[in-house]
Order: C-alpha cells, then structure tokens, then sequence
C-alpha cells in the first residue's frame, strides 16, 4: 500500500517537471483590448447559446453511456450464476 | 449506485470544464485569441491517454503475473480508449494548428512523435488481432505494451524538448508560452484532465464488461 501511494505521489510530482522555461501570462494579458476576442458573441448573448448547444450533447451522450451501463449489468445478472464471480 | 460515484464525478467535472472552459475569462494573447480555450479540449486529451496508458500497462504487468485473462481486458480496453483519445488529440491538434501554426502539419518535432506514437499503438491492436489463441495473444499484447509505453513518453516527453518545435515549453519559443501555467487556466484544466480520464475510463471498463461476458458465454457453450 505504503508502495503504491509512493508511486502515485512521484507521478504526481514528475508532471510539474513539464513546466519549465515559459514566460507567464500576467494580468495585463486578461484586459488586452487590442487582441481580438469573441466579445461580440458575448455581448448579444450568443456565446450562451453555443455553450448550451455543446452542453445538450453531452448530456446525451452521457444518458446514452448511462442506458449502456444499465444493460450491460443486466446481462451480467442474466449469466449462469456459477460464472460470473468475482473479477479483478 | 454502489460503486459509481466516479462515473458521476467524470461528468460532473466535464460539465464543469464545458461551462467555465468556454465561458471563463482568459488572456487574451495575440495569435491564440480564443483558440486558448483549446487547452482544456486538446492538451487534455494526451494527458488523458497518458494516464489511461498508465493503466493499461500496469494491468499488463499484472496479467504477465497472474496469466489471469481478466487483466488482459482490462489492459486492452485501457489502451483502446487511451488510443481514441490520442486520435482526437492528433485531429484536435491539426485544426488549432492550421489557425495558430498556419498549417495542419507543420513536421513540428512533437507532432511527428505524436503520429509515431499512435502508429506504435495501431500496430499493438493489429499484433493482438493478428493472434488465434487467447494466452498467447494476451502475452505477446502485454509485453508489446509495456515496451510500447517505454519508447511512447520519451518520444513525446522527451524528444520534442531536446530541439526546437512550435509546441510550448519546448525549444527556443516564447511567443505563446506558458499559458497553462496561468493559474485561472489551471483551474479549468486540472479538473478537465480528471474529468476526460474518467469519462475515458468508464468507457473503458463498459467494454471489459462486454468482453468478460462474451468469454463466459463462449465458454459456457463449449463446455455444454
């Protein structure tokens, strides 16, 4: 156990590795008005819209995975009962 | 329900990363525009292969363990999905590169990498499929994934670092650096990382649940 939390925590720590050399975004950056962003689907709104359009897809496909994920423990269940035990 | 509450949080997190992923303020860097909300979209895609990679090869290492078939459904569904993310990461990669780099394939040193290493794992599912027997197969796919895995991360980890390529951090390139060290972005990309993980892993084992059955029922009607 005490082995396999070690693992993980060196995982974790050799992911911070990656950040070297860079030159950091500062506040200035957030108010840059001379850089062109998407304000305009901002202001009317429409930005809104898109991000519901993405989210309802999403949510269908989750409720799709979730219909899978049902049938399948359906026919786990069906499975001749000396099969089907315990699984790593 | 009992044993979900990952699942639910995958989604959560994903729904999360949708709403403040493309809503959230971020820098407004020249060039990138809003094409930096791509991070939480592309950047987590590889980062979610490379965790689900981890899993698939330590099933692996297990199954050379045990010789328990189990392990090696875990493994190959871990890889499959692990490998439809880094498609996605390849496709997602190439159109942020045409408006960003001005080219869908630049020959960048870690774009090539990303392709070899995809094709290193094309050639795992063909050399699984290209085996009849079961132990045999799961074997030879174990130890193929774990050498796989090994030239994997020093090709895109590694390797793209030691020269110059257009990706960030790597090289002599400060002109949009850094930007996933800005901590509101990282508010959004951590949790998104999680989230595709988990949502990539439910996935994963929904498939090893089909395969386990598949082989119970074979089973079962051979031996009756």
């Amino acid at each position: 156990m005490m082995k396999k939390l070690l693992t993980i925590v060196m995982l974790v720590f050799s992911l911070s590795v990656l950040a070297q050399e860079k030159t950091p975004v500062t506040e200035a950056d957030y108010s840059n008005n001379s850089v062109e962003m998407a304000d305009m689907m901002r202001s009317n709104g429409k930005i809104y819209v898109l991000v519901g359009i993405i989210l309802i897809i999403f949510v269908g496909i989750t409720f799709y995975l979730v219909s899978t994920d049902r049938k399948i423990s359906k026919l786990e269940k069906q499975l001749p009962a000396a099969l089907g035990q315990k699984k790593p | 329900m009992r044993q979900n509450w990952w699942k639910i949080l995958g989604v959560a997190l994903l729904l999360y990363t949708l709403i403040a992923g493309l809503l959230m303020d971020v820098p407004r860097l020249p060039i990138l525009n809003e094409t930096i909300r791509a991070l939480h979209f592309h950047v987590t895609m590889w980062f979610g292969m490379i965790l689900l990679l981890i899993v698939s090869v330590y099933y692996s290492v297990k199954f050379l363990r045990t010789n328990d078939l189990n392990y090696d459904d875990l493994a190959v569904e871990f890889a499959n999905i692990a490998i439809v993310f880094g498609v996605l990461g390849i496709a997602t990669g190439m159109l942020w590169a045409q408006f960003a780099w001005g080219d869908y394939w630049s020959g960048d040193p870690k774009q090539n990498a990303a392709a070899i290493g995809i094709l290193m794992y094309f050639a795992y599912l063909i050399l699984r499929n290209s085996l009849i027997d079961n132990h045999q197969r799961a074997r030879i796919g174990a130890i193929y994934n774990i050498f796989a895995f090994a030239a994997f991360i020093p090709l895109i980890f590694v390797l793209p670092r030691l020269t110059d390529s257009l990706h960030p951090g790597n090289g002599g390139n400060p002109g949009f650096n850094a930007y996933d060290l800005d901590s509101k972005l990282r508010m959004v990309f951590y949790p998104a990382i999680i989230g595709w993980t988990l949502f990539g892993a439910w996935i994963a084992t929904l498939r090893v649940r089909s395969r386990r059955i598949n082989r119970e029922m074979e089973d079962h009607f051979l031996n009756s």
